[in-house]
C-alpha cells in the first residue's frame, strides 16, 4: 500500500512543531532546534508542505543587529488540520503498539 | 578559525545557487538569510546540509527527463547488458568467478533498463545512483586490496569493470542532469537585484 505524503516521523517532527504553536511564524534555524532535524531534511520538507498548501511562508523585516530578512513559516488551515490527524493518528497508533506490547 | 567557518559555510551557499533550480530561488534566498543568522559555529554545518536539501530537490527535478533522453540512455544500458553477458558467456574454466561477475553485471544493467522504462524518470534516476553506490563499493573494495583469492589478471578486470560502472552511471546521471526539464524563473532585469539576493555572511 502506497504511503500516505507527508506521513514520515520527519514530517510528523516538522507538523508537531508547527501546531504547537500555530499562529507564530517560525524560522527555519528554529524549527531545525525544536525537531532536531537537519537542514537537508527540513528543507526539502518546508518546500513540500509549502507546495501541498500546508504551509505558509513570509518574509520577515530584520530586527537588530540582524541585517537581513528572514523567511519564516506557520501552517495554514489545511495544514493545521493534516498536522491533527496526522499526530493523532500517530499517537493511537503507538497507544495501540504499546497495549499490545503490556498484553 | 570562525572566519574560516563562515567562509565555507559561504562557499557551500553559493555552491547551492548553482545545484537548485531558479525556479526555487526563493528558497535558496530562505536558507542563505537563515545561514547568516546562526552562529559561525553551526553555520557550516547548516550549510552543508543545506547543500544536500538543494541536490536532494535537482534530483527530484532531474527525474524530468525528456522520453527521447530517457531511452538514449535504456538503449545504452541495454548494450552494455548484451556485451556484459556475452563477455561473461566467452569465460570458461578458471575464468568462472569472473563469468559470474560479468552475468551479475549484466543483469544489474537489464534491471536498471526495466526499471527505467516502468518508472520512468524517477526509476532512470534510481537505479542509477543505486548502481553508482554499488560500483562505487566494489571499486574501493578491489582497490583496497581485499581481493587476494582473485587471480591477479581476473582481479584487474573486475576492477576495471567496477571503475567503468561508476563512469557509466556518473555519465547517466550527468546526462539526467544536463537534459532534466527544470522550469527556470523569468529572467529578472540587472538592476532589480536588491540586497536581500544574497544576505551577507558574519
Amino acid at each position: 500500500m502506497p504511503r500516505r505524503p507527508h506521513s514520515s516521523v520527519q514530517a510528523a517532527k516538522l507538523f508537531a512543531a508547527l501546531a504547537a504553536r500555530p499562529h507564530a511564524w517560525q524560522h527555519g534555524y528554529d524549527l531545525l532546534r525544536q525537531t532536531g532535524l537537519a537542514s537537508g531534511t527540513l528543507y526539502p520538507l518546508l518546500m513540500r508542505l509549502h507546495e501541498a498548501g500546508y504551509l505558509r511562508a513570509r518574509w520577515e523585516e530584520p530586527v537588530m543587529p540582524a541585517r537581513t530578512p528572514r523567511h519564516s513559516y506557520r501552517l495554514t488551515a489545511s495544514g493545521a488540520a493534516f498536522a491533527r490527524a496526522l499526530l493523532a493518528g500517530r499517537e493511537m497508533h503507538s497507544r495501540h503498539g504499546l497495549r499490545e506490547k503490556l498484553a | 578559525m570562525s572566519g574560516l567557518r563562515r567562509l565555507i559555510a559561504s562557499s557551500l551557499m553559493d555552491l547551492c545557487a548553482a545545484v537548485l533550480p531558479t525556479v526555487k530561488d526563493e528558497w535558496l534566498r530562505a536558507m542563505r538569510a537563515e545561514a547568516a543568522h546562526i552562529g559561525d559555529q553551526h553555520a557550516m554545518v547548516f550549510a552543508a546540509g543545506c547543500l544536500l536539501a538543494c541536490f536532494k530537490e535537482r534530483l527530484r527535478y532531474m527525474s524530468k527527463i525528456p522520453a527521447a533522453a530517457r531511452y538514449g540512455m535504456v538503449a545504452g544500458m541495454v548494450l552494455c547488458a548484451v556485451f556484459a553477458a556475452r563477455s561473461a558467456m566467452h569465460m570458461r574454466g578458471e575464468q568462472e568467478l569472473t563469468a559470474a561477475i560479468f552475468g551479475g553485471v549484466a543483469a544489474s544493467y537489464a534491471l536498471a533498463a526495466m526499471w527505467s522504462i516502468l518508472k520512468g524518470g524517477r526509476g532512470l534516476i534510481e537505479a542509477a545512483l543505486t548502481l553508482l553506490a554499488l560500483n562505487l563499493a566494489a571499486a574501493v573494495w578491489l582497490f583496497s586490496g581485499n581481493a587476494t583469492e582473485i587471480s591477479a589478471f581476473n582481479g584487474q578486470l573486475i576492477s576495471a569493470v567496477a571503475f567503468e560502472g561508476v563512469v557509466i552511471w556518473v555519465v547517466v546521471l550527468g546526462f539526467s542532469f544536463l537534459f532534466a526539464r527544470i522550469p527556470r524563473l523569468p529572467a529578472r532585469p540587472n538592476n532589480s537585484r536588491t540586497s536581500q539576493d544574497k544576505p551577507t555572511f558574519g
